[in-house]
Formats: structure tokens, C-alpha cells, sequence
């Protein structure tokens, strides 16, 4: 089969796409299909880890819409684009300028976007504490999904003792 | 150019708890200084800049006193691949670009890496089965660090670092652990799937993207965000725990059903490491890994454990080349590898 867009080389790229309902097929040479974009860093066959979190951020920011709509970050200037690119931040300030779409890749990579660990400054005590206090809310949360109310009252009310014992 | 001295041997390779399984266990921490770009998009007086001020932070660390300080953009390409090869600065690190380093603790047990991927990777490895007191330390030197240092920390994500497959703890904690039995019996793949479903991962002996080497296999956790510290540890050494009670009983199976053999192999690799005349890494690693297997499954007890240890990175070409005093061929140093091995088994 020859390239339906040049018409000289032989077709080795076949794309299926689906548009309004409707199955669109396209046979490219590699060329062409490089030219008209179809080619990202997977189909090269460069498979690495910037490479993926590029492509898991890729599908949380539908391109178009949010990545105008995406700021630079302030302080070093870094895109999101860039950091699609890359795989990697500029800075830490990228993490503010790029909260909305951090927080669902952060939910596929590690399945969660909230820290559970260490805070820094605290001592050995006050972080056992924080622990149990952290444990503790992560129950209550299953007992009100489990609709165990009465385990939930007993829960919150340790939680508060715990944490009035901060003042 | 700065020349890396020989240095003494890394106190992590002489046994500890589950020694004949484990070799070592791992902790490092990613952490980086606010108000400044992350290494790969920091201009080379920016790389010094956090360079010098992580420096000073280090030297007026109690934890790390007396630490030697190795800036590694000035050391020569033999130097680099030596420090790679004792496991104290990654492959990154040598390879990278301008002002980076490496401060190395008493015995090579505790090390911070400067300017890696992150500005500092507090590292801590400890011999054997050994998670807790490995994260003990580097938690410590963490500490002091932050007395110092303006750590970036979100309250809501945690220490913030490069790539955000790191962000939360910024903890990478690994076990390094030799599993011959359960690949002479070919159970290998099955626990090794599951482990991959219990979310850890697992890699060759030299870490990120190497080839499995000797039967040893590294162990890590992959999630930062989510988990503590002590829960991430905790599952780690659980898992760790499960690998060496299947090991241990694979060895029990092979001992009963087929103990000459597995004695032949054992002792057929102390022979052969003992009269060789020339010999590939390669080889005189799974001869020693064999010999660690027969020291494990009480078959052979002429030979010490901390001495096999420090032989996989004796023989290894940096080290041969260093102790030479120069570059040697392949050739050469197939001949000085095979002197260094027999000196050690022959008598």
C-alpha cells in the first residue's frame, strides 16, 4: 500500500481515529506521518520515564483547552509544555503554577496527592502523633463510607482529643 | 583535576542481619533548596551556588563530621566510575554537567550526592536486613541538613523534587538481595511478579536499567506520596522478609534433590576461582555468587562472607584499574582480576 499522502512510499503507519461517530483510517509513510504530527516520542520508539509522565500528563491537560489556559511558572519561567517535554519541574515554585493538572497525575503515579510523611522541624514525638492523627482520619473516612457511624462518632472525638492536646 | 583517593572498605559489605541473603539495605532522600531552579535547569553559577551552600550545611553537620568532600566535575573519568562502582554516586551524577559532588560519611555508610537530579540525595546503606536503622541515619542527616538549609516542603505534597514521581517523602528505599535458589529452580519470575503487584520494583544489582548480574536482585518502593515513611519501610522489609523465607526453603528443596549437584557447582567455583589465570567480571561475579549460595546453604565454610562481599567490588574494572595505579586494557585487567581472586582462594 503507498502513503496516501505522498503517494510515492510505501505505507508503514496506520492510523485509526474515531470523530463524530465516525471510524476515519489513514495509511502515512513514516515521513508523512511525522510531518502531520502523528509521530510522538512513543511511536520512535524512545520509551522512556520523562517520555511517560510527559504522556500521562499529556492526557490529564487535554491539549488545546487547558495548556493556554496553563501559566508559566513565575519563577523559572517554565512552561507546560516544557514540562510535558521533559518529565521533570523547573523549580519548586512549578508546583503552585501547575497545581490543577500535578493533582490528577500525582493520583495515577502514586495513587494519592496528599503527603503522609515527614514534616520538617518536627520532633521524634510530635511526628509519632501526627501519624496516629493522619492513621486515625484515614479509618474515620472508611468507617463513613462503611456507614459505621457509631466506630466513626468514637473516631472523631479521639481525633480531637489528639489534636487539642497541639494547644 | 582533584584525584579520588583508594578508599577503605565500605563498612556495609561485611554482614549483617540475614547477611548471607541480604546484602544491604538502602535509604536516600531527595531533597532541594527553595528559591532556586532544579539541577537540570540551573545555569552553572547556580550549580555552584547550591553546591557550596549544601557544602557548608554538610561540614557543620554532626552526623556527617569528618565527611570527605569530592567535587566530581573535577575528577577524572576513572574516578567517577570508581565512586560508581562502590554504589556512592549514581551513573546520573558522573555523566552529568557542571559544579557536582559527593560528600562521603565514615565507612561509606552515610553519603549526600549534590546536584544529581535533585540538589541532595541523602544516601544511608547498612549491611544485611537493615531498613530501620538505614532510614534512622539518613532521617538524622535530614535533620541537621534542615537546621540549616531552606528545604522546598509543601504541607499538602510533602518535599517537593524534580520529577514528581518523587514529591512527598522523596524516599527510595531498597534492599539488595541475592536469590540463587529460586533461580536454579525457576520460581524467579513468579515471585517477581509478585512483587510487582504489591507496587514495589524490582532491578538488576547496579540499580536503574542494568541487567540483572549475580542473582542479586534490588528491591524498592516506587510510591512517594500517600505513604509515610515507617509505612513504606514497613512494607518493604515485610516483602523482603517473604523473599528470604521462599529462598530459604527453594534451598532446602534443592538440598534434598539434588545436593551433588548444587555441591559441584559450589565447589567447582572455588576451584576455578582459585587457579584461574585471566577472567571476565562477569564470570568472577556468578562464581562468587555461587560460592555465597554454598556459604548460605552450609555447604562450604572456607571462605569469610564480608571477604565475598568485598570481592564483587574489588573485581570490578575502576577498582582493578585504581589499585593498579592506571588504565589497563581489557585484556589486563581479565589477568589482574584473575591474580586479585586467586590470591584470595588459592591459599
Amino acid at each position: 500500500m503507498k502513503c496516501q499522502e505522498c503517494g510515492k512510499n510505501d505505507a508503514s503507519m496506520h492510523y485509526k481515529e474515531i470523530r463524530d461517530g465516525e471510524v476515519h483510517e489513514q495509511h502515512l509513510c513514516a515521513e508523512c506521518a511525522e510531518k502531520k504530527g502523528y509521530v510522538g516520542p512513543a511511536a520512535k520508539g524512545e520509551f522512556s520515564i520523562p517520555n511517560l509522565l510527559g504522556s500521562m500528563a499529556e492526557s490529564e491537560f487535554p491539549p488545546g483547552e487547558g495548556e493556554e489556559a496553563a501559566p508559566r511558572c513565575a519563577c523559572c519561567g517554565m512552561t507546560y509544555p516544557e514540562f510535558k517535554a521533559s518529565g521533570r519541574l523547573g523549580c519548586p515554585e512549578c508546583y503552585e503554577a501547575f497545581r490543577l493538572p500535578l493533582i490528577p497525575l500525582f493520583r495515577r503515579i502514586h495513587g494519592s496527592d496528599r503527603h503522609l510523611g515527614k514534616t520538617p522541624g518536627e520532633s521524634g514525638e510530635e511526628r509519632l502523633r501526627t501519624h496516629a492523627i493522619r492513621m486515625l482520619k484515614e479509618r474515620l473516612e472508611r468507617c463513613v463510607r462503611m456507614e459505621e457511624f457509631e466506630e466513626a462518632a468514637r473516631i472523631r472525638d479521639e481525633i480531637r482529643r489528639m489534636e487539642s492536646e497541639d494547644d | 583535576m582533584t584525584s579520588v583517593p583508594i578508599l577503605a572498605d565500605p563498612a556495609w559489605l561485611e554482614g549483617g542481619p540475614e547477611g548471607s541473603i541480604v546484602l544491604s539495605s538502602r535509604v536516600r532522600l531527595a531533597r532541594n533548596l527553595r528559591g532556586h531552579p532544579f539541577t537540570h535547569r540551573a545555569n552553572p553559577d547556580e550549580r555552584a551556588h547550591v553546591f557550596e551552600t549544601t557544602r557548608e550545611a554538610i561540614a557543620a553537620a554532626p552526623s556527617l563530621a569528618g565527611a570527605e568532600i569530592v567535587r566530581v566535575d573535577r575528577t577524572s573519568s576513572l574516578d567517577r566510575q570508581y565512586l560508581v562502582e562502590r554504589h556512592l554516586v549514581s551513573p546520573d551524577l558522573a555523566a552529568g554537567s557542571g559544579p557536582r559532588g559527593i560528600a562521603i560519611g565514615d565507612g561509606e555508610t552515610t553519603s549526600v550526592m549534590i546536584n544529581e537530579e535533585d540538589h541532595l540525595r541523602i544516601q544511608s546503606v547498612r549491611a544485611g536486613l537493615d531498613l530501620t536503622e538505614a532510614w534512622k541515619r539518613a532521617d538524622r542527616i535530614d535533620d541537621e541538613l534542615d537546621a540549616v538549609l531552606d528545604l522546598a516542603y509543601s504541607k499538602e505534597w510533602g518535599y517537593l523534587t524534580a520529577c514528581p514521581t518523587n514529591t512527598g517523602t522523596g524516599l527510595r528505599a531498597s534492599v539488595l538481595i541475592h536469590l540463587p535458589a529460586l533461580m536454579l529452580t525457576k520460581q524467579i519470575s513468579k515471585v517477581l511478579r509478585g512483587i510487582s503487584q504489591v507496587g514495589l520494583a524490582v532491578r538488576g544489582m547496579f540499580g536503574e536499567g542494568t541487567e540483572v548480574m549475580g542473582n542479586f536482585f534490588q528491591i524498592s518502593n516506587q510510591t512517594t506520596l500517600g505513604t509515610s515513611e515507617p509505612d513504606t519501610l514497613g512494607s518493604l522489609d515485610r516483602v523482603a522478609r517473604q523473599i528470604l523465607d521462599h529462598e530459604k526453603s527453594a534451598t532446602e528443596v534443592l538440598l534434598k534433590n539434588a545436593r551433588l549437584q548444587v555441591e559441584d557447582k559450589v565447589f567447582r567455583a572455588y576451584g576455578i576461582l582459585g587457579e584461574c589465570r585471566v577472567i571476565a567480571s562477569q564470570e568472577a561475579l556468578s562464581l562468587v555468587s555461587a560460592l555465597r549460595f554454598g556459604l548460605s546453604a552450609g555447604l562450604i565454610d572456607r571462605v569469610d562472607l564480608g571477604r565475598l562481599n568485598r570481592l564483587m567490588i574489588e573485581t570490578l574494572p575502576a577498582h582493578l584499574q585504581k589499585r593498579a595505579g592506571g588504565k589497563l586494557d581489557q585484556v589486563e585487567r581479565d589477568y589482574r582480576r584473575a591474580e586479585l581472586v586467586r590470591g584470595v582462594f588459592s591459599s
